[in-house]
């Protein structure tokens, strides 16, 4: 039966990324001072090399969960490397004591995360309307 | 009665006294043993009851402990994290319910954001409730909220709450997470089937728990219970009580008391003493039959001199003897008391002999006293025969230094005159010789041729010196000279026979040749005035000694002359009588009074005047002759005179 639900979930999976081939925004609590970063900034923030933001304040990375089309679109575009690859690079992070980017499993969710944790850092499809947060960068 | 009991017997008391000292000692030992062992038992149940209340503390604090680091842990899920976004994906509230299920909890859990606003519970709840104040921690170290009704779904529980905080950030405050524990699951924890438990607090006076049931609020019971009483008494029930220690987290004002029922809990200690009461008994039956045995075998030997001394008592007989059987005191007494018996046995029949002798003495007492009378009487005689006899050889020593002295002086007298009348009496035959030549030359002569004239002269001168008348008268001259002579030589050698008067020596002489000399001696007293009638029949040798008897004739005869006042005659006489030589001597003198008649053989007893005589001539005398074996009787008569018969032994060497 197993081979079956996988081979299943291995499909839609495909399927999605296929189709959704989407814009993000990259969202930031209002409080951030920052107005716009670049791709290279966001990817130093979410690998964990810049932690804190340049007006004070630690940065609160938020990402999605594995699975989302969301996050891969992201890791293609942003970090520039497969899922995978981050996974393991975050838990080696996390056995340095470094805290990886959180995980919300929907665009509101990042949103009304971002929403309230000052500080904090995330990426929606830009087919969500990011109220209340500061828009830093559009990712395609 | 147990003291009359008591009072008969020494067994009895040794065996009353010992099985005192036994019960004593061994109640005092089980009453010790008990007590110790109650209150070690009391003890070791306290503190097992204690144990159990301490596990069933513990049990609870590592159950809610454990709870509560399951707390801390579901707090930094990074789930928690979605609170923040309102659990818009419902995923704290499915973690929820996958946790209530994947650990089996009997409560829930409740999700509160940073607002108190319910967000996500395990139960199917309606969700948006505010945050119960009761809940509401403040820290970071989860809280333990007691007993109380679940303000959110009713019911008793226990509670613990924490804060939970970002996990990219702990300052950031996302909400509360709290989760209950029934009481109902507390309550299964607390009870066993054994054991009653109660919990209660002391800053209220809460009964939190009661598995008993009996306990009231504001009792006295309750008040026991806080002060941690070991034993308690609940609805008139025994219990004994363990507490349990305060240090257990979160419970620290809990206590835990586990009652056990005192009758299940003493039941050991009952079982104990039962065994001390049965142990106690199945020691007496060999001790009391030991000392039984023992105060027999003590008393016996005692009833046995009991009874013998009661045997003696009765019986009077001393002969009966305690039986010795041992060596000790007991021993040395029956052995004391055979001595004693023996002594008194002896003493008595001492007692019983003197007593007959006592009898026999006072009938012969009059019989002895008579008998000592008569032993006194000879003695008394006796003794003064033996002070006569004393002072007769006094009188005898005195005498024969007189006579010694006396006889000295005789004896130079006599030997004096011996040779002068020696020769006198030797010259008187020659004399006569030559007389008779004379006289026959003159008868020659005148017959001779002569002138007459011559013839007429011579014839004229014959007649004138008359011739014939000399010639007679001469021879008769001479033959009275002749006689003379021979008178002072006899006078002389009785002097001489006298004075060898201490002459020991033993010779055969006539008694009547002494008698003779003493008369010749004393012939100046007898001539002219006493007629001498001699009548010798003896004429016999006597072996004697001479001088001493011619002393003892010397005093008598000298007394008897003495006697004589004026004529008068004295009779001598000699015979034989027997063995004896007898000799009288009777006077007719004025005789010897009666009264002094047994003195005159006294010493120095005399009727003459002072000078005249010593008083010791009878004694002498009498001393005399009873050495030889003889005696000298006296008879007098007053006025007609007096006869002395002395008797001497003829031959006293015969004897």
């Amino acid at each position: 039966m197993r081979i079956p639900v996988f081979f299943i979930a291995a499909l839609m999976l495909s399927v999605t990324e296929v189709s959704l081939a989407e814009e993000l925004f990259v969202i930031a609590h209002p409080s951030v001072a920052a107005t716009n970063l670049s791709t290279d900034e966001i990817a130093a923030i979410y690998l964990l090399k810049t932690t804190s933001w340049q007006g004070g304040g630690n940065i609160v990375p938020v990402n999605r969960e594995a699975a989302s089309n969301t996050r891969t679109v992201f890791s293609d575009a942003v970090l520039r490397h497969p899922p995978s690859a981050l996974n393991a690079y975050w838990n080696q992070m996390h056995f340095k004591g470094k805290v990886p980017p959180l995980v919300q499993e929907s665009d509101q969710a990042v949103l009304a995360f971002v929403q309230k944790v000052p500080g904090s850092i995330g990426y929606i499809s830009t087919s969500v309307s990011p109220q209340n947060v500061k828009v830093l960068a559009k990712v395609q | 009665m147990i003291q009359n009991w008591l009072t008969h017997s020494i067994g009895r008391k040794l065996l009353a006294s010992f099985v005192g000292i036994f019960l004593v000692t061994y109640l005092l030992t089980a009453g010790f043993v008990f007590t110790s062992v109650r209150s070690s038992m009391a003890d070791a149940e306290a503190e097992s009851l204690a144990n159990i209340a301490n596990q069933k503390v513990e049990l609870i604090s590592t159950k809610l402990q454990g709870l509560g680091t399951n707390l801390h842990a579901w707090a930094q899920l990074e789930v928690m994290n979605d609170l923040i976004s309102g659990d818009i994906d419902k995923r704290v509230a499915r973690t929820l319910t996958n946790l209530k299920a994947q650990y089996a909890l009997s409560g829930d859990i409740y999700a509160f954001d940073a607002q108190n606003k319910l967000l996500a519970t395990s139960e199917s709840r309606a969700i948006g409730m505010n945050l119960p104040a009761i809940w509401v921690s403040k820290g970071t170290d989860a809280i333990f909220i007691d007993k109380h009704v679940n303000p959110l779904g009713g019911g008793s529980v226990v509670a613990l709450s924490v804060n939970m905080s970002a996990s990219f950030s702990s300052d950031f405050k996302i909400g509360t997470l709290v989760v209950t524990l029934p009481w109902s699951t507390v309550e299964k924890l607390l009870s066993d089937d054994r054991h009653q438990t109660l919990v209660f607090k002391d800053e209220l006076p809460t009964l939190h728990f009661d598995s008993t049931g009996k306990v009231h609020m504001q009792s006295d019971e309750m008040y026991a219970l806080f002060k941690r009483s070991p034993e308690l008494t609940l609805a008139a029930s025994e219990y004994v009580a363990g507490y349990s220690e305060t240090y257990h987290p979160p419970l620290k004002d809990w206590h835990v008391a586990v009652l056990k029922e005192a009758r299940l809990a003493y039941q050991p200690i009952h079982i104990v003493a039962y065994k001390l009461a049965i142990l106690g008994l199945i020691l007496s039956i060999p001790f009391v039959l030991v000392i039984r045995w023992l105060s027999r075998k003590l008393t016996l030997p005692v009833q046995s001199l009991t009874r013998v001394v009661s045997g003696i008592t009765s019986s009077g007989d001393l002969s009966i003897r305690a039986r010795i059987d041992a060596k000790d005191e007991l021993g040395t007494l029956a052995l004391a008391f055979n001595s004693m018996a023996e002594n008194l046995q002896r003493s008595s029949q001492e007692r019983e002999k003197f007593v007959a002798e006592l009898e026999l003495l006072n009938r012969t007492l009059e019989q002895r006293v008579d008998e000592r009378t008569q032993a006194l009487g000879s003695a008394n005689t006796e003794l003064t025969g033996v002070i006569e006899s004393l002072k007769a050889t006094q009188s005898q020593l005195v005498h024969s230094e007189k006579m010694a002295s006396l006889g000295q002086l005789v004896a130079g007298v006599a030997h004096e005159l011996n040779n002068p009348i020696g020769f006198i009496y030797a010259n008187f035959p020659h004399l006569e010789e030559y007389t008779n030549e004379l006289l026959a030359l003159i008868d020659e002569l005148r017959q001779l041729p002569m002138s007459n004239e011559q013839k007429a002269i011579a014839e004229k001168k014959i007649k004138a010196i008359d011739l014939e008348f000399i010639q007679e008268d001469t021879l008769k001259i001479i033959r009275s000279g002749k006689s003379g002579a021979s008178r002072i030589k006899e006078i002389v050698s009785s002097l001489r026979s006298f004075s060898r008067l201490d002459e020991a020596e033993l010779k055969s002489v006539l008694l009547e040749d002494g008698i003779n000399d003493t008369l010749a001696i004393l012939n100046h007293h007898i001539r002219n005035r006493v007629e001498v009638i001699k009548d010798y029949q003896l004429n016999q040798s006597v072996l004697c000694r001479a001088g001493q008897i011619n002393q003892v004739f010397m005093n008598i005869i000298y007394n008897a002359l003495q006697a004589i006042d004026g004529s008068g005659s004295l009779h001598i006489a000699t015979r034989r009588e027997g063995e004896f030589a007898v000799v009288s001597i009777a006077d007719s003198g004025k005789g010897i009074p009666p009264d002094v008649i047994n003195k005159i053989f006294d010493p120095f007893f005399t009727t003459k005047k002072v000078g005249e005589g010593t008083g010791l001539g009878l004694s002498i005398s009498y001393g005399i002759v009873e050495s030889h074996g003889g005696r000298i009787d006296v008879s007098s008569e007053v006025g007609t005179g007096t006869k002395f018969t002395i008797y001497i032994l003829m031959n006293p060497e015969a004897k």
